[in-house]
């Protein structure tokens, strides 16, 4: 299968159960080597890379079930998104002097303007592990955005989120598409935001695709209709 | 009282140089899985190295203390490339019994070139003692005491404030996400060598100054910080370092007391009936276990 996502664009990646929607977000993030094929970023052949060489060229992901460090507050969680962006080398930053040190209170004012944008910041202090599932998936968007990606993953952005959360969800991830021109692709079941956000939309079967388009095309697949809405 | 007192501070220096020993230990197994059991031996090396600088040079302890954490350094990076990192991917227990061949060979290495013979290391310490109250201390336990203290701080310091230290801490919690936040998990590996390295070294040194020279046995102490990491929770810095001065105190007190009474050798099994109380009670460790916030 062949899939890619323009330069600003926002496609949803649907798909049912075991579809393989997981597996393509690791193929792009580098979590998974595909044993054929290739990944390219901006024309940039990234295959051979590894995750860390990936997120370094702009990749940034969230994981369906939360990746957080737990025992990290929200501020250092969202701080290790900036990881990229720090400059220091292990001598001056490993040991906090002059310029690592003015570094790091500058990275903590950044991260912080990020929790305020995302209405976190209260709870900046907190561990992660004690906030709410919602609170820290917002976390956990933040801190793939500390590491101001080109392109964005988002595995299920919106499980298990109730409709108010959802609602909070589906505007930040509008705002950063539209307002910030963020480049997102998101797997989400939910298909009344996937219909409502997304520009295009892949939909996957048993690791094909059987189908993408606009959100309208794609309602009106038969193929769609029956492997995954249900509709025989 | 005295008798006390005395026994208590004796195991609180011996216990601070078991927390930064165990700390190497416990920063390993947290970023890697991998349990070290060469620690013991980059200790004597320690104590090996800083000797032979002093004498060779003629420089005073401090700069030889300097010159053998920068040995270490290099050790930890070389030991990590050549030895460990081939292993990437293996099992846990074949790095496991990787670190055990090491511990071999580091202890032949240290064999050939040094003797088998004590090693008397130059003085160090003034002899007289100072007077805490009415306390006679010896001056290289205090230093000892102070330079584990400051560096303790610094650690804690580099975890909590840097950036290296904060991915390191990242990678502990979890290394796929973390390599996906930018993270290079193999550099944060070989940081973790290089530490495990480089704390042992100084508390191989400290050990050697306070008892005036150096030789095998200081490779046990690898093996009796191994009670101490697992009293304090094999996953946590804060159990490493109060594990390290439970133990260390318990041993020096137990051997004081019970010593006489019983015939001697209370001291080396005291950690370990401890260490069996406690898991009775808190199989985690102290500190450690999935409910623990990691330090």
């Amino acid at each position: 299968m062949s899939f890619s996502v323009a330069d600003r664009a926002l496609v949803a990646i649907i798909g049912p159960n075991g579809a393989g929607k997981t597996s393509l977000l690791n193929c792009i993030s580098g979590v998974y080597r595909p044993q054929a094929g290739r990944v390219t970023l901006d024309g940039e052949e990234v295959t051979a890379l590894r995750p860390h060489q990936r997120a370094r060229r702009g990749i940034a992901r969230t994981f369906q079930n939360l990746g957080l460090f737990k025992g990290l507050t929200v501020l250092e969680n969202v701080l290790v998104g900036r990881h990229t962006h720090l400059r220091t080398g292990v001598l001056a930053g490993g040991f906090y002097l002059g310029k690592g040190r003015r570094e790091e209170r500058a990275q903590r004012l950044k991260a912080l303007e990020l929790l305020e944008f995302l209405e976190i910041a209260e709870h900046a202090s907190r561990l992660v592990g004690t906030l709410s599932y919602g609170l820290q998936k917002r976390v956990e968007l933040g801190r793939a955005l500390a590491l101001e990606p080109k392109l964005l993953l988002l595995d299920e952005p919106m499980a298990g989120m109730n409709a108010g959360e959802k609602q909070k969800m589906a505007a930040l991830i509008l705002e950063l598409n539209v307002k910030q021109g963020i480049t997102i692709a998101m797997i989400e079941h939910d298909i009344g935001v996937v219909m409502d956000l997304s520009h295009r939309i892949c939909v996957l079967d048993f690791g094909e695709k059987i189908a993408e388009g606009t959100p309208l095309e794609v309602r009106q697949d038969p193929r769609v209709q029956a492997a995954y809405l249900g509709a025989a | 009282m005295e008798f006390f007192l005395q026994l208590t501070l004796n195991g609180l220096v011996v216990g601070g140089i078991y927390a930064l020993v165990a700390l190497g230990f416990v920063i390993i197994f947290k970023s890697s899985g991998v349990l070290n059991f060469a620690q013991g031996e980059f200790l004597m090396l320690g104590a090996y190295v800083s000797l032979t600088i002093m004498s060779a040079f003629n420089v005073p302890f401090w700069a030889a203390f300097a010159l053998t954490l920068l040995f270490s350094v290099v050790l930890g990076l070389l030991l990590e490339r050549v030895v460990l990192r081939p292993m990437l991917g293996q099992p846990a227990i074949s790095v496991i019994m990787v670190t055990l061949g090491l511990s071999s060979v580091l202890k032949a290495v240290v064999q050939g070139f040094w003797g088998t013979d004590t090693r008397p290391m130059p003085a160090v310490f003034r002899t007289d003692p100072v007077m805490l109250g009415p306390l006679p201390v010896s001056r290289g336990y205090l230093w000892s005491l102070g330079c584990v203290v400051v560096l303790l701080v610094l650690l804690n310091l580099f975890f909590r404030r840097t950036r290296v230290g904060l991915a390191m801490r990242a990678t502990a919690s979890s290394q796929q996400v973390a390599s996906s936040m930018g993270i290079s998990v193999r550099h944060v590996v070989a940081l973790a060598w290089v530490i495990a390295a480089a704390v042992s070294a100084a508390g191989g040194m400290l050990l050697g100054a306070m008892r005036g020279g150096a030789d095998g046995s200081l490779a046990f102490y690898g093996l009796k910080v191994i009670p101490v990491v697992i009293l304090g929770g094999l996953d946590s810095i804060t159990g490493a370092i109060a594990g390290g001065l439970i133990i260390g105190v318990l041993e020096n007190l137990s051997g004081g007391y019970l010593d006489p009474l019983l015939g001697g050798g209370v001291k080396d099994v005291a950690p370990f009936v401890a260490l069996v109380v406690i898991l009775m009670i808190k199989p985690h460790g102290l500190f450690g276990g999935s409910h623990a916030r990691r330090a």
